[in-house]
């Protein structure tokens, strides 16, 4: 990842002229912003972030990193748990900050993790156009409960075109789809892996499994779909993929809900074996549908 | 031209404190700058380096001949890298300005990793310690930085 840096960043050794440091001093914070940023770009978010209590010198150096924006919600502990609102627009409002202040080119991965729903579709939007305008590789929407209706959402219009990993976590019930998801695949064009971590909730409904138009992907190799229940809501994403995915090598299906539980005293953790076999055999299903040379994986 | 290593001749680098090294082109050329050089046609005389002194030119010069050399294994090149940058803190400054300057991104990206491993996993009071940095903060900026970034510390 390291840049060529421009030429006017060596006067500072100039300055030393050929003298040896000796260890107390801090030659560190005496580099060039540009290989600073070199150097954090290897970091996670939370290793860069904490670089800017150091100095006055680190103060913002973490704003020039191009590796990792992980801007994980859920570790924080909130002030008052039963405030989600107030939480929801602190984060977002960290969210904005984080984004209004990067000035890396590029990012290697661009991850947001915390309770939002349709309400705050305007700020994902943006945040996703931040990710396409910084060419993240990977991009992770991790929305404990966002999947209504993703049918009408209007992810982008534009490519995104470094994009190799999606992953997305979305809490949805069968009255909505996720059809609407199939709009960030086909914006990504590079995409090789694509996992979907399902979070179901509701009474199970009867309905009819309906289709996104077909769009071809060359690239996607490798699907996962983590908490898989085997309802129209999964299958018709399942088969979207089954069908588009012209180069596709594996498709994990994984029944075991994995993500993290806000209350989790009043919310069925741990799922039967019963709901898990009957996933499992829903799963199979797809055998039927699986074309030749790609392997099917239940967990 | 033909950098490859049978017919490769011999190149004068002059260091900024006036040391000459007797380089091997197909060595030296891994160094974009020098390689723009050779290209132009301005390598003859020997090369002036006014912002790498003797001793960093020295290890810049052994990083690219063992980097140069086609029979080294990948393996091979990962071992002997892991030692190369066992060094103090006034070597590894040395030879990332020198790096970035010769614009040699192999050697560039191996040392920022270095530093970086450093940083990895550690306090801030920790970086400091490690890295002599003067926390010029007061009690009061320092807070609000921590306010500011609170969702990513805690």
């Amino acid at each position: 990842m390291a840049k060529r840096v421009k030429q006017t960043s060596i006067c500072a050794q100039e300055q030393l002229g050929d003298g040896r440091h000796n260890d107390s001093e801090d030659q560190i914070s005496e580099l060039p912003d540009e290989i600073l940023a070199c150097i954090v770009s290897r970091l996670t978010f939370r290793e860069v972030a904490s670089t800017s209590v150091l100095s006055k010198r680190w103060r913002d150096v973490w704003t020039f990193s191009t590796g990792s924006l992980d801007l994980d919600g859920m570790k924080k502990k909130w002030e008052d748990p039963w405030l989600l609102k107030v939480e929801q627009s602190r984060y977002i409002n960290w969210v904005n900050r984080v984004l209004e202040l990067h000035q890396g080119s590029t990012i290697d991965e661009f991850r947001i993790h915390f309770w939002l729903d349709n309400r705050f579709k305007s700020s994902i939007d943006k945040w996703v156009d931040f990710a396409i305008a910084k060419r993240a590789q990977r991009l992770e929407l991790n929305l404990e409960i966002y999947g209504q209706r993703t049918e009408n959402m209007q992810f982008p219009q534009y490519e995104l075109s470094k994009l190799r990993h999606l992953t997305l976590t979305v809490y949805a019930s069968d009255s909505e789809s996720l059809l609407g998801f199939t709009r960030l695949i086909k914006a990504s064009p590079l995409l090789h892996s694509f996992t979907l971590q399902l979070d179901w909730i509701g009474p199970r409904r009867r309905k009819k499994l309906q289709r996104a138009p077909k769009c071809t992907h060359q690239y996607l190799k490798v699907v996962e779909f983590v908490g898989f229940v085997g309802r129209p809501i999964d299958l018709e994403l399942a088969m979207y993929v089954l069908e588009n995915a012209v180069m596709l090598e594996k498709i994990i299906v994984n029944p075991n809900r994995s993500s993290f539980f806000f209350m989790e005293n009043s919310r069925e953790v741990v799922d039967s074996e019963e709901k898990l076999a009957a996933a499992r055999e829903c799963a199979k299903q797809l055998k039927t549908l699986l074309p030749h040379g790609v392997e099917l994986v239940i967990l | 031209m033909s950098l490859s290593p049978s017919t490769s001749k011999m190149l004068s680098l002059k260091s900024s404190d006036g040391k000459v090294l007797e380089v091997e082109e197909h060595v030296a050329v891994l160094c974009e700058t020098i390689k723009s050089l050779v290209e132009d046609g301005c390598a003859d005389s020997p090369i002036p380096l006014a912002n790498v002194d003797g001793a960093t030119l020295g290890n810049v010069m052994e990083w690219c001949k063992k980097h140069a050399d086609q029979k080294a294994s990948a393996d091979d090149l990962e071992d002997w890298d892991a030692e190369f940058v066992e060094r103090d803190q006034g070597e590894l400054y040395h030879l990332i300005m020198a790096a970035n300057y010769l614009n040699i991104k192999g050697l560039l990206d191996l040392i920022c990793q270095k530093v970086a491993d450093m940083i990895k996993g550690k306090h801030p009071e920790k970086i400091r310690e490690i890295f002599n940095i003067e926390n010029d903060f007061t009690p009061e900026q320092q807070e609000q930085i921590r306010k500011d970034n609170s969702w990513a510390f805690e």
